[in-house]
């Protein structure tokens, strides 16, 4: 859990998540259509002429109505070794906090799915993003195994 | 495909005699043969200059022993009999040290050093395509003289070597004319490169496809001549680059198909069952991912047609069936894809029993009795449905035909089967012949664009919306069904359109075009009838079409990778992330 954090600020909650597993933000009026979405699945961009599926963080946290309202959205786009992901974040703001700052902040368990953990800093929770938990539901969505024979 | 296709020569020979392939064409080995040649002359080379520093290294006398084995098998099959002498000969001398017959001394060693030389020159010669006249009995009679020598020396002494053998054995290396010697250095013209190379090399190429897309558009905005040509100069390398690239990626099916005879052979046994196998058309080539990608499934569908499709020998005489079964893969180009049939002349697939199956796996009953026998076919691609009776040690638990089907999916392919009660079963496999960046035809539905391959379009045709209202369009004397490609994919309809644009496309509903099966798998008889989904078209509707590009296709990869009506995606000049709409996969769903 060290390391320095982009924090994102939603509606209601404020989700971090490590700044060495953003690869870049993307601002982005449109994504092209996937085939079968749904959920939180948002569409697919490229990034550096990678293709990127995107899915809506506020969708995901339960938080409907303006991460879908047209306009430029912000798109940070997060990987790892084998997988990559675009987070959706519509209009919310970005911030970074420190590793120094929170060295010494506690780190509870997670309250709400798609988290690994919450920080309590300075009076403010920091819900620490799961992005591969992301990432994998967003597979299991997007999956048509059978469905179609 | 990692294997050296010498492995699979050498395999193919009887090993005692090594008869030369006196009736088959030996020429397209010739380059592997060189390069095997090659390294096992390196390995000689090292071997022998090792032994000179530790006459008793045991293990460098094993590893010279296989070179010069190897060498000599090669040369036989090949028909290189000088060098197959020469290098049986070395293997000899060889063997007595191995066995200790001989103990190892500084004069066999400049006597293998000056053989390996002639033995250099001659592979040159190979190389040359010059004709092997050079008589090796000599340095075979120095070699002979040299193991008299050694064999009658004093044991634990220093051998005394006749005054004949004596001056071979201590004689400098000298290459006789025409016969290159160690000095003079030459690399081969055949470069062993690894394959992932080629990968590699291809997705550059890819990569500069999507630059010059990003140029091209560039030009759009720009008025100087010189940009422009530039960029046309440019698109020019690209494509004979990507064409050089893509012809060294091509390798032949034959590649695939040389073991399977052994896999037959070994499941037939298992069986109890009588198999040959007939392969047609094997030196189409294709390109080496998809060849690779081919494996698996390739020798799925024969286990399952040797073990579950072909009867007993009891039950095929009773069938008035030859005792023996018979499995045959053809394969054959049409337009820019590579059908691959895979026909066995057993029982076939019984309809009914795969409903009830398919059924007991959860099928809705409704949806599965109302399905055609060509649809029922398709359920043994479900997973856990299976028409076997028996499971065997490879195949009848239902497990394997949905993932063949995923694989030649994922492979940019279409599966499909027919079958014929009593007559047998033939899965088809079609396929592109190369992968990533292909020919395609942009297309658009509401503000969303697509791709869909050119190699799958007919025609495309502007139609009023009045003339598609009744869900078929009439192409010539055909009613072809109307197709929404964005409904199909899943997109909410938008307000109509006063008009559309109609992609006709080729329907991968062969029942209509194919041969029926008989008893040898292979006969024509009758078509199909012809119905809509049966006219072998279908009308892709979208809103307009725009360009032909060649767009490098990249693969589906999670959480995208198991997306239904796409096959592959690609990015734009402009940065648009584009899926390739997988055209078989819309229409075998849309026309039923």
């Amino acid at each position: 859990m060290t390391g320095d954090k982009l924090v994102i600020a939603l509606k209601d909650i404020s989700v971090a998540l490590g700044t060495k597993t953003v690869a870049g933000i993307v601002s982005a009026e449109k994504t092209s259509f996937v085939p079968g979405s749904r959920g939180f699945i948002n569409g697919v961009i490229s990034l550096r002429g990678e293709p990127v599926a995107v899915v809506s963080l506020g969708r995901a946290f339960g938080q409907d109505a303006q991460y879908g309202a047209p306009g430029l959205h912000k798109i940070i786009v997060v990987r790892d070794k084998a997988r990559i992901l675009g987070l959706d974040i519509g209009s919310s703001d970005v911030t970074f906090i420190w590793d120094e700052e929170i060295k010494d902040a506690v780190t509870r368990p997670p309250e709400m799915k798609f988290t690994k953990g919450v920080i309590e800093f300075n009076e403010w929770k920091l819900h620490l993003l799961d992005w591969e938990g992301l990432f994998a539901e967003a597979t299991g969505m997007l999956s048509t195994d059978g469905a179609h024979v | 495909m990692g294997r050296r296709m010498w492995g699979v020569v050498k395999t193919l020979l009887p090993p005692a005699s090594y008869p030369p392939f006196s009736n088959m064409d030996t020429s397209k080995y010739k380059a592997l043969y060189l390069q095997e040649a090659g390294e096992h002359v390196a390995g000689i080379e090292q071997g022998l200059l090792a032994l000179e520093k530790n006459l008793a290294d045991s293990a460098t006398v094993d590893a010279l022993f296989r070179h010069y084995h190897s060498i000599k098998g090669m040369s036989a099959s090949m028909g290189y009999v000088p060098i197959q002498k020469l290098a049986h000969a070395q293997e000899d001398l060889l063997d007595n040290i191995r066995s200790k017959k001989l103990s190892p001394a500084p004069g066999i060693t400049n006597t293998l050093f000056e053989c390996l030389d002639a033995m250099k020159g001659l592979i040159r010669k190979v190389e040359e395509d010059s004709p092997l006249g050079d008589d090796v009995a000599p340095f075979a009679a120095k070699i002979k003289a040299v193991m008299e020598a050694a064999s009658s020396a004093p044991e634990g002494g220093a051998s005394t070597l006749p005054p004949q053998a004596k001056e071979a054995a201590v004689a400098q290396p000298s290459a006789p004319a025409g016969i290159a010697s160690t000095a003079d250095l030459k690399l081969s013209h055949v470069m062993k490169v690894e394959g992932r190379v080629f990968d590699e090399l291809l997705s550059c190429v890819g990569d500069l496809v999507m630059a010059l897309s990003s140029f091209k558009t560039l030009t759009q905005m720009s008025r100087s001549v010189e940009f422009k040509d530039g960029i046309h100069t440019l698109g020019k390398a690209i494509a004979a680059l990507h064409g050089n690239i893509l012809s060294a990626r091509m390798l032949p099916i034959s590649d695939l198909t040389e073991g399977l005879p052994r896999v037959i052979r070994d499941i037939s046994q298992r069986s109890g069952k009588e198999v040959s196998l007939k392969i047609e058309g094997a030196e189409l080539k294709l390109d080496r991912a998809i060849l690779e990608g081919l494996g698996s499934p390739l020798v799925h569908i024969i286990r399952n047609a040797v073990d579950h499709g072909i009867e007993s020998m009891a039950e095929r005489e009773k069938a008035g069936k030859p005792r023996e079964g018979t499995i045959i893969i053809k394969a054959y180009r049409r337009r820019e894809r590579v059908i691959i049939e895979v026909s066995d002349d057993g029982k076939g697939i019984n309809v009914e029993k795969i409903k009830k199956k398919a059924i007991a796996a959860g099928i809705a009953e409704g949806k599965v009795s109302s399905m055609t026998d060509k649809e029922a076919w398709m359920l043994v691609c479900l997973p856990g449905v299976t028409s076997a009776d028996t499971v065997t040690d490879t195949s009848g638990r239902g497990v394997g035909m949905d993932v063949v089907k995923g694989v030649i999916d994922g492979l940019g392919g279409f599966l499909e089967i027919e079958s014929a009660p009593g007559a047998g079963t033939r899965i088809i496999l079609e396929l592109p012949l190369t992968t990533a960046i292909i020919k395609t035809l942009l297309v658009a539905v509401k503000d969303e664009i697509f791709l869909l391959p050119l190699a799958r379009i007919e025609r495309v045709i502007e139609v009023s919306c009045d003339s598609i209202s009744s869900g078929v369009y009439k192409y010539g004397d055909a009613d072809v069904p109307v197709v929404p490609l964005g409904a199909a994919l899943g997109m909410s309809e938008g307000p109509d359109r006063d008009k559309y644009t109609l992609i006709i496309v080729e329907t991968k509903n062969m029942s209509s075009r194919a041969p029926r099966l008989n008893h040898s798998g292979t006969s024509l008889s009758g078509e199909g009838t012809e119905s809509p989904e049966a006219s072998g078209r279908t009308a892709l509707r979208v809103d307009a079409f725009g360009d032909e590009i060649d767009a490098y296709v990249k693969p589906l990869l999670p959480p995208i990778a198991k997306l239904w009506g796409v096959s592959g995606i690609t990015v734009m000049g402009d940065g648009r992330a584009v899926f390739l709409v997988d055209v078989g996969q819309i229409t075998s769903n849309a026309v039923k």
